[in-house]
C-alpha cells in the first residue's frame, strides 16, 4: 500500500496574475490541497517547475523556502492555527518576530491590523476565550500583518456559518484588494466563488475549467 | 529573530509548563551540586595535604638512616654496603640527585665554655656547601666554606644553651648571655672541661686537651616552630672526623670506622624524591623522607576522590538524559506549533536555536542552583567538621577544611552544566527542524 503510486495531481499548467483573486474548487481528494501546498513552498512537486517572480521553489532547499514564506507568503488555515498560549496580540505578532520587527513597530502594526480585522477590544484575549469566526480573524490578521504578496487561504470558512462566512470573505478580500495582494482561496464551498476574479476547479488532479467572472456572471 | 526575542520565547516555553521544566532542573542542580561537592572534597584534601607539606622542614630532602640487612643486595655483598664514601659516591650517581652529604652527628658529647657560661653541644659534621643547600637563611655571619677548620656554624637556639658554670640547673634564659660571634669559645670532648670537679676542689683543665673555635655564623631559627637546625652546631666533615678520633682515642673501646651517621640526599624536585629513595633502597639501604607517608594517604584519597567523582558524574549524566527526555517529549508535544512556527515564516535556523536555547538555559540555571546548593551542603560540612577521610597528620594542624569550593569551580561547573544542557538539547532540535511543516499542522 505504501509503495502504491498515487497522482495527486497532473499535468497543470497554471498561471496567477497579482493583484487578483483566485478560487480553487473541487471535492476533497481532487488534489487542491495539494496544488495550494506547492504554490506556496510547503511541498515540492515531484516533476514540472513552480516560478515565483522567476524564481524556481522547486529547486528551494527548505531555508530558502522557509525565507521565501517569510517575505512573500501569508496562510489563512481552517482550524486557524493560533498558537494557544498567545493572546491575539502576540499570535499576530509572531511572524513581525520572525521578521526581525523592532518590538514597538510590531505591536503598532499588530494593533492596527487586529483594528482592521475589528478586533480592537481582543487584543489581548487567548484563542480559547474567542469564537470561531474571531480566531479566524486573528489569522486572517496574523497571515496580513508581513503584508505579503500573496496570501493563500485553505477552507478559510471550512469551521465557520453562513452568516460569519460571508463576513469573514468579505474581510479577506478587501484587505487584499486594498494593498493589492494575490489571494488565493482553495474550498469546495461554490457560493465562496463569487468573490473570487476567477475560478480554476480541479478534478483528480487535473484542471477541469477556468472561469472568470464574466463567465460566471453569464452562467447565472 | 533577534537574540531577545528568542530568549524571550524561549523562557515563555519554560514557563508554560513550569513543572515539568522546574523537575528537569532540579535534576540538573542535583547532578551539578553533587559533582560540585565532590570536586570540593577532593580539593580540600589536597589543600590539607599542601599545608601540611609546607609543615614539614624539607620534602626534597631523603634520609638515608643505616643500612637495609634483609635487602638482597646486603645478603650477596655481605658488609661491604656501609654508609661510607662509596655510598656517598653512589647516590650523587643518580638521576636528579643536586647534592649528597655525609652526616656525622657527636650528638651532645662535646663541652663549650665561654667565659663564665658552658654549654654541651650538638656538634654536626656536614659538607660545607650543604647548609644553603638545605636552605636554611642566616641570622648572621656567614656559611660553611670547604676549607674552614675549627669554625662553627650554629642554629639559632645555641647561644641560648650556655649556662652559668657549675650550675645544675638548667635556666632557660631570655636573652642570650653570650655573644657567640666575639666572644673567646674553647671546645674539649671532655664533658667535665671548665666545670670544678667537686671532689678535688680544682680546676681539671690542665690535662685535658681543648680546641679554640670560632662561630663564624648564626643560623635563622623558625619562629613558627621547631626546627631541626636550632640546637646543632654545624663543622665539616673533615673536622668532626678528627674530634671523633679524639673521642674514640678517650674511649678506646669503639672500634675505628669510616661510617657515618647518616647520609642526606638532596633531590632536584619534589617529584624526583619517591624515585630517588626507591633506588636509594635497591642499593641496600634504609631511606625516609618527609613527604612518604603523606604521599600513600594522598593516593588512597585520590582512589577516593575518583570514586566520588564517578559518582558525581552519573548523577550528571543521569541530569543530561532527563533534559533530552524533557526536550523531546516538548517536541513531541508542541509538533503542531513548530509547524505552524515554520509556515509563518520561521526558518530552521529560528526553531533549532529556539530548542537548543531552551535546553541551554534548563542546564544554565540548573547549574546555578546546583552551585548555590553546593555551596550550602560545603558551609554545612565545614561548620560540622565532619571528616570523610582523616588526612590529618599533625594533631595540631589548624585550618583543616572539609570542602573547598573555589569561585572557578562554581563557574566552570555552571558553564558546564549549560553545555551538558545544549548537547542535550541537539537531538530534539534536530528533531523539530526535521518535521515537515504540512504534516505538523496536520497532527492533531
Amino acid at each position: 500500500m505504501g509503495s502504491e503510486k498515487i497522482i495527486a495531481l497532473n499535468n497543470i499548467n497554471l498561471n496567477f496574475d497579482k493583484n487578483k483573486i483566485y478560487c480553487i474548487i473541487g471535492t476533497s481528494g481532487s488534489g487542491k490541497s495539494t496544488l495550494l501546498n506547492m504554490i506556496a513552498g510547503l511541498e515540492k512537486p515531484s516533476k514540472g517547475q513552480i516560478l515565483f517572480n522567476n524564481m524556481h521553489l522547486e529547486k528551494f532547499n527548505e531555508e530558502q523556502l522557509a525565507e521565501f514564506r517569510k517575505k512573500y507568503v501569508g496562510f489563512v488555515f481552517q482550524s486557524y492555527n493560533l498558537f494557544p498560549t498567545l493572546t491575539a496580540l502576540e499570535n499576530v505578532c509572531m511572524p513581525l518576530i520572525f521578521s526581525r520587527v523592532p518590538k514597538k513597530i510590531r505591536i503598532e502594526k499588530a494593533k492596527e491590523m487586529l483594528k482592521n480585522v475589528g478586533l480592537e477590544n481582543r487584543i489581548n484575549h487567548k484563542p480559547s476565550q474567542m469564537s470561531g469566526g474571531q480566531q479566524q480573524r486573528v489569522s486572517i490578521a496574523r497571515a496580513f500583518v508581513n503584508n505579503p504578496s500573496v496570501i493563500f487561504a485553505d477552507e478559510p470558512t471550512g469551521n465557520l456559518d453562513t452568516k460569519t462566512t460571508f463576513e469573514m470573505m468579505d474581510l479577506i478580500t478587501n484587505i487584499a484588494r486594498k494593498n493589492n495582494q494575490t489571494l488565493i482561496i482553495v474550498t469546495h464551498d461554490l457560493e465562496i466563488s463569487c468573490y473570487a476574479d476567477m475560478i480554476i476547479h480541479i478534478r483528480d488532479g487535473i484542471i477541469d475549467e477556468i472561469k472568470n467572472q464574466k463567465e460566471i456572471k453569464n452562467e447565472k | 529573530m533577534n537574540n531577545i526575542d528568542l530568549i524571550a520565547m524561549a523562557l515563555k516555553n519554560l514557563f508554560k509548563r513550569k513543572l515539568r521544566t522546574f523537575l528537569t532542573i532540579l535534576g540538573v542542580s542535583i547532578g551539578t551540586a553533587s559533582i560540585i561537592v565532590m570536586i570540593s572534597l577532593g580539593l580540600a584534601i589536597n589543600k590539607n595535604f599542601e599545608s601540611q607539606l609546607l609543615q614539614l622542614s624539607d620534602i626534597t630532602l631523603i634520609h638515608v638512616v643505616g643500612v637495609d640487612e634483609t635487602s638482597p643486595q646486603y645478603q650477596t655483598k655481605k658488609n661491604k654496603i656501609k654508609l661510607d664514601n662509596t655510598a656517598v659516591y653512589n647516590f650523587k650517581q643518580i638521576k636528579n640527585v643536586e647534592a649528597v652529604s655525609p652526616i656525622i652527628n657527636l650528638s651532645y658529647s662535646i663541652k663549650a665554655l665561654c667565659g663564665k657560661y658552658c654549654a654541651t653541644l650538638n656538634v654536626v659534621g656536614i659538607e660545607a656547601p650543604f647548609l644553603k643547600i638545605l636552605g636554611y637563611e642566616l641570622e648572621s655571619g656567614r656559611f660553611l666554606n670547604e676549607d674552614d677548620k675549627l669554625n662553627i656554624v650554629c642554629g639559632g637556639k645555641v647561644p641560648y644553651s650556655f649556662r652559668k658554670k657549675n650550675s645544675r640547673s638548667y635556666v632557660y634564659y631570655d636573652s642570650p648571655q653570650v655573644n657567640l660571634m666575639k666572644d673567646r669559645v674553647t671546645i674539649s670532648t671532655d664533658m667535665n672541661y671548665g666545670e670544678v670537679d667537686t671532689t678535688d676542689g680544682n680546676s681539671s683543665s690542665s690535662n685535658i686537651k681543648s680546641h679554640a673555635v670560632k662561630f663564624v655564623g648564626i643560623l635563622k631559627s623558625d619562629e613558627s616552630g621547631w626546627s631541626e637546625s636550632d640546637y646543632n652546631c654545624y663543622m665539616t666533615i673533615e673536622q668532626t672526623k678528627k674530634l671523633k678520633a679524639e673521642m674514640r682515642k678517650k674511649n678506646s673501646g669503639e672500634n675505628n670506622s669510616d661510617e657515618y651517621n647518616q647520609i642526606y640526599v638532596k633531590c632536584k624536585n619534589i617529584n624526583s624524591v619517591k624515585d630517588i629513595a626507591e633506588k636509594v633502597k635497591e642499593l641496600g639501604y634504609n631511606a625516609y623522607y618527609e613527604g612518604e607517608y603523606l604521599e600513600n594517604m594522598r593516593a588512597t584519597s585520590a582512589n577516593m576522590q575518583a570514586l566520588l567523582g564517578a559518582i558525581g558524574a552519573v548523577s550528571l549524566f543521569v541530569a543530561a538524559i532527563g533534559i533530552a527526555n524533557t526536550m523531546i517529549m516538548s517536541v513531541y508535544e508542541r509538533t503542531r506549533e513548530i509547524g505552524i512556527m515554520k509556515v509563518i515564516g520561521a526558518s530552521i535556523r529560528d526553531i533549532k536555536k529556539l530548542f537548543l536555547l531552551e535546553s541551554s538555559i534548563i542546564g544554565f540555571f540548573g547549574g546555578i542552583i546546583g552551585a548555590l546548593i553546593s555551596l550550602l551542603v560545603s558551609h554545612i560540612l565545614n561548620t560540622t567538621n565532619i571528616s570523610f577521610f582523616n588526612t590529618d597528620v599533625y594533631m595540631y594542624s589548624e585550618k583543616s577544611v572539609v570542602s573547598l569550593i573555589p569561585i572557578w569551580l562554581c563557574a566552570v561547573a555552571i558553564i558546564f552544566s549549560g553545555l551538558i544542557g545544549l548537547f542535550s538539547g541537539y537531538f530534539p532540535a534536530r528533531r523539530a527542524t526535521k518535521l515537515s511543516a504540512l504534516v505538523a499542522i496536520k497532527a492533531e
